[in-house]
This record gives C-alpha cells, structure tokens and sequence, in this order.
C-alpha cells in the first residue's frame, strides 16, 4: 500500500468515526467504540484534531495535492453561486438590484 | 483497429457497446473471469428474498445478441498481465494478445475482512450470478446468519435473509446501517424496522474469528459468540486495480486507478472505467472510489467512446443513491451531516417531514427530507432521504440541482405537481429549503 493510500484509508476511517460520534450523539445515538490499540489512540487523539484545526484552505491543499484523478483534467464545476437573479424581492415586491 | 476490455461487468459492456457505436469496424474483445456477462448484479439480493422468481429474470441479454453485436466475449478467462509499452496483455490459456486500445473494467471486490477461519463453507460474498443460484438453494438450510458489516448491499441481504425466515444478526465495528454515507436519523426508521422484524443488531463491534469443523457453524465477535451457519460479508468495496498497479498504471489514494475526464489512465491508450477507477466528488474535489452500476455504465460509455476515436467527457460527481431497506426507500445526495463534518465542511441543515400523496388518498406514506447547503453561498450541498416511496426521483431532482449550484432560495421558492395519487400539496423538499433558511437566519 502506498503512502497516499495508506493516509487516505487511515483518515477517512478515523474522521468518520469522529463525525459519527457528534453527530450520533446530536441525534440521540449511543456510539460505542473505545480506542482498541496504539494505532487507534494515534489516529483518534493526535491526527483527528490535528485535522480539524488546520484553517480550511490548508486542508484543500493538502487533499489536492495528494496523486489522484482529482489532479487530472475535468469540466469545472458551474458557477457557485449561480449568476443572482435579475430582479430581487423585498417587502413582497420584485425591483431591479441596485446598480 | 483492435480494442480489448477486461471486464464484462456495467463499465466493460458500456464500453464495447459504445465503443461499436462510433467504430462498428473495430475488433471488439472483452476478457471476464465470470461465466457470464450482462446480468444485473443489483438484482441478486431481490431473488433470494424471493420478490424476484428466478435469476433468469436478471439477464438483460444472451450470449448470441453479443456475438451478433460483433463483441467476442471470452468467459471465464483471465487476463494475467499487461505490458503497455508493447501494447500486449498476457491471457491465462491464450497467451499474449495485442491490442490498439485497452479499456480496464476490472470493478471491486468485498474488502477481505482477513480473518481466522475466513476459509470455511458458510461465507458468501454476494456478486457472481453462478455463485448466487449455488447459495440460493443453500439458504434454504440456514437457520440463522451473521451479516459481516453492513454496506448498503449488506443491507438489502438482511431483508432478502428475512424474508427467507432466517434469524439475522448484524455486527458492525460503526454505530448504525450503512454509517458510512447516511445520517442516524434518516437510517432511524430502518433500525426500528428491522427491531421489529427480530433483527439482531451488535453496532461498535467486530467479528474476530469464523468457526466450525469445515463448515461454518458459528461467529466469534468481540460482542461473544453467535450460532450461525452463514455469514454474508458486508464490507465496504475496494477497487481491483491490481493489474494495472502491476502494469506500472498510477493509483489514487483509494487504490481506485487515477483518470481523467475522458477515463484515460497514465498509459498512453489505456482507458479505465468503473469501480476499479476514482473519480472526485464535484463539491469538495476528494476522489472517490466504488460509485454505483449506473456510475460505472455512464463511466464505461465514455472510455469506450474514446477508445474508439471519438470524444466524450465525464463529470465529477454528485452520487445520487437510493435503495430499498426493509419497508423503507432511504437514499441520499453529495453529503449528509455525518459525511459534511467528516471532511470538516460548513454547512447548515433543514429537515422537513411531509407525505408522498395526498393525506386522504389510499398508500399515502411518510417522507423525510434533509436538505444541506453552504451557508457561504446558501448552494446545495447535500440531502439526505427516507420515505414510503418517492426517494429515487428526489434524489435524481437533488443531485442536478447540487452540480447546477441551485441554491437553498430557489429550492424555498420551486413551484411543485400537486395530485393527490402521486403528490402532495406541500413538497418535502421545498419545506427543508425553508428550514434551512430559517435555521441560517440563526
Ligand atoms: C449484490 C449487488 C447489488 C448491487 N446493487 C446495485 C444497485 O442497486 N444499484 C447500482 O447502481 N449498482 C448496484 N450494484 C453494482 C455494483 O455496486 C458496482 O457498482 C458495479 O458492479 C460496478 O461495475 P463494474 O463493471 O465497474 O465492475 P464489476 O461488476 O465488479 O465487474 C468487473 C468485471 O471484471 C472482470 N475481471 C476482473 N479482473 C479480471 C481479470 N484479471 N481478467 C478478466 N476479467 C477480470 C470480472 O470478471 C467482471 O466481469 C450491485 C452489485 C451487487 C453485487
């Protein structure tokens, strides 16, 4: 297993985990699931909240630069956003957007 | 020109097929390793719950209407290696065959739960048609089964298995069904149902060991000891790349093999499609690998279409799903909650119960509807459903509306069919579009 897919395998096992656990308990679930060995202690308390606290644009760039066919050529997504409507309703009136 | 395939799964037969449509003159071979090609694997768990009489019904086409479409089909024929400089693969009892383009459609396997006694008679992997007509007279001696995980296919094999009387017990290292893409409160009124039908259910634990003399007669777990003369393996897929990691073709982090939009590999004439492949996510860009049979078909199409000379490309993708759970359709879009704050995405949801049809018309069923949008850019990111029925088409409506950008106030704003048969009044989905708003106003 290379490098990637190791992180890649590891990471999404354990971030999983990590979200079901919030938001099992949001909805009332009881997770089980004590750390079993070292491996999950490492993965559980260091890289999980490691993870979570890098700022957004840091973690995107490190997903992207990780091999994969998301570094490949693709149609881009559309535009996000989408262009506003061209009028906009306030007080239940449809008006033009300010220039 | 001549073009192989190796695969005769959804992706190798969309493949040939396409690949005809824009060069009927090429040479078509496809290679399988199963006895039989264009049967819908999906079907399977519905014949052993017996809603679907015979496997026969599953086959789409014959063997002749291949041979007669120009596609020579080599059954249970494995291809061993491949050399893509000299453009040459090696096939077991044929030898070295040459090609012009190659398109890989190798698919996935059950991720090998790797354990103690994993050899005894009793574990059934549900994929191959032959197999299935095997174990499908084999269930008629089981009296109770363990269910190895609980995918979505595990899923549907816990209803088949119920419905055949058989006493089921899931183990699951997860807290819930199918943890890995749905939302505990949308897999809610699965879990119920299956309580009621005398389901066993062992979340947060692990199966260590099979056991028996031969065969199977019971599961270790670390939940204690369960009788059971079948275990049905459940475990997530996992790409079979492994001949084109051997070729020397390059891999993604999730073993699937790296594409791009026209499904070209690193090696110059070499296509892949399917599971064995990972195509990113068009919301947050992460690849993706072990999509769905209509991913791979769509995905297949345009491998062959490309290998042939002509010009197609494929889009990231949004994964609409959707699939029958017990009395329950459960299905979903892009990102639930579980899977938004696995990636540490922001998001706001909005849930909304509504009916499928008018509350006084006969059949009216209760439907869920979760909707997820960027509070940023108030687009949709993701939605999560369970219903009575009408959850395939929301989520088909949803997922366009996701790659389209449609944002959370055209949603609150669509205009809906209301007739009483077939919808109600208030659409669900316009309701969560209204709760998403409000809960943004927060
Ligand atoms: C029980 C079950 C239920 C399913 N339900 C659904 C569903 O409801 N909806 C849905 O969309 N999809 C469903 N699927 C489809 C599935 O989940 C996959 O997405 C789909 O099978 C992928 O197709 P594929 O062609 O990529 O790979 P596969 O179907 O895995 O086909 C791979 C092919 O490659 C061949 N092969 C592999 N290695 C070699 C080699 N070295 N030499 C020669 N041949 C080789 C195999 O023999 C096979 O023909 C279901 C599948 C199963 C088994």
């Amino acid at each position: 297993m290379s490098f990637s897919q190791w992180l890649r395998t590891n990471s999404q096992q354990y971030l999983l985990a990590d979200a079901q656990q919030r938001i099992g308990r949001k909805n009332g679930v009881t997770v089980y699931g004590k750390p079993r060995s070292l491996k999950d202690r490492f993965w559980r308390y260091i890289f999980v909240p490691t993870y979570k606290i890098l700022p957004d644009g840091l973690r995107r760039s490190l997903i992207h630069a990780m091999p994969g066919s998301h570094r490949q050529a693709w149609p881009k997504q559309s535009a996000r956003p989408r262009p506003p409507h061209p009028f906009v309703r306030s007080n239940g009136q449809d008006r033009s957007p300010k220039k | 020109m001549k073009i192989v395939v190796v695969g005769g799964g959804a992706a190798g037969l969309g493949a040939a097929g396409a690949a005809l449509g824009v060069d009927p003159s090429a040479e078509m071979v496809v290679y399988t390793q199963f006895e039989d090609v264009a049967y819908s694997p999906c079907g399977i768990p519905f014949v052993h719950g017996k809603e679907i009489e015979s496997f026969d019904r599953l086959f789409l086409a014959t063997k002749e209407q291949y041979q007669k479409q120009g596609i020579d089909v080599h059954y249970t024929t494995t291809v061993e290696s491949i050399d893509v400089k000299r453009h040459v693969i090696k096939v077991a009892g044929e030898g070295e065959v040459r090609y012009d383009k190659l398109v890989l459609a190798t698919g996935w396997n059950y991720r090998d739960p790797n354990l103690p006694g994993g050899d005894l008679k009793g574990i059934y992997r549900v994929k191959n048609i032959q197999r299935a007509r095997e174990w499908d007279s084999f269930l008629d001696t089981v009296k109770s089964a363990v269910v190895v995980e609980c995918g979505l296919i595990a899923v549907e094999m816990v209803t088949a298995l119920v419905h055949r009387g058989i006493k089921v017990t899931v183990v699951d290292p997860g807290p819930w069904p199918m943890a890995e893409v749905v939302d505990p409160d949308i897999v809610d009124p699965v879990r119920a149902g299956w309580a009621e039908a005398g389901v066993t259910t062992l979340w947060g634990e692990q199966v260590t060991a099979f056991g028996g003399d031969g065969t199977l007669s019971y599961v270790e777990t670390t939940a204690g000891r369960v009788e059971a003369q079948l275990a049905i393996i459940g475990t997530r897929k996992v790409p079979n790349s492994d001949l084109a990691r051997a070729a020397g073709i390059a891999l993604g982090g999730t073993g699937g093999i790296v594409v791009d939009a026209r499904m070209q590999t690193s090696a110059s004439d070499v296509f892949a499609a399917g599971d064995c492949t990972e195509i990113p996510h068009g919301v947050s860009g992460v690849p993706l690998q072990g999509l769905s049979g209509s991913h791979a078909y769509a995905q297949g199409k345009t491998a062959g279409i490309n290998a042939a000379g002509g010009v197609r490309e494929y889009d990231p993708v949004y994964v609409p799903w959707a699939m029958l759970a017990g009395e329950w359709m459960i299905g979903g879009v892009s990102f639930g909650e579980t899977t938004a704050s696995a990636v540490g995405m922001n998001y706001v949801s909005g849930v909304a119960k509504g009916i499928t049809r008018a509350r006084y018309y006969p059949g009216v069923k209760p439907i869920t509807v979760k909707l997820l949008a960027d509070p940023g850019t108030r687009c949709l990111i993701g939605a999560q459903i369970v219903g009575g029925e009408g959850v395939k088409e929301r989520a088909d409506f949803l997922a366009v509306a996701v790659r389209a950008g449609i944002t959370i106030d055209d949603l609150a704003t669509m205009e809906n069919v209301y007739s009483p048969a077939i919808g109600a009044l208030n659409e669900p989905i316009q309701m969560a579009a209204l709760a998403v708003q409000q809960n943004m106003r927060r």
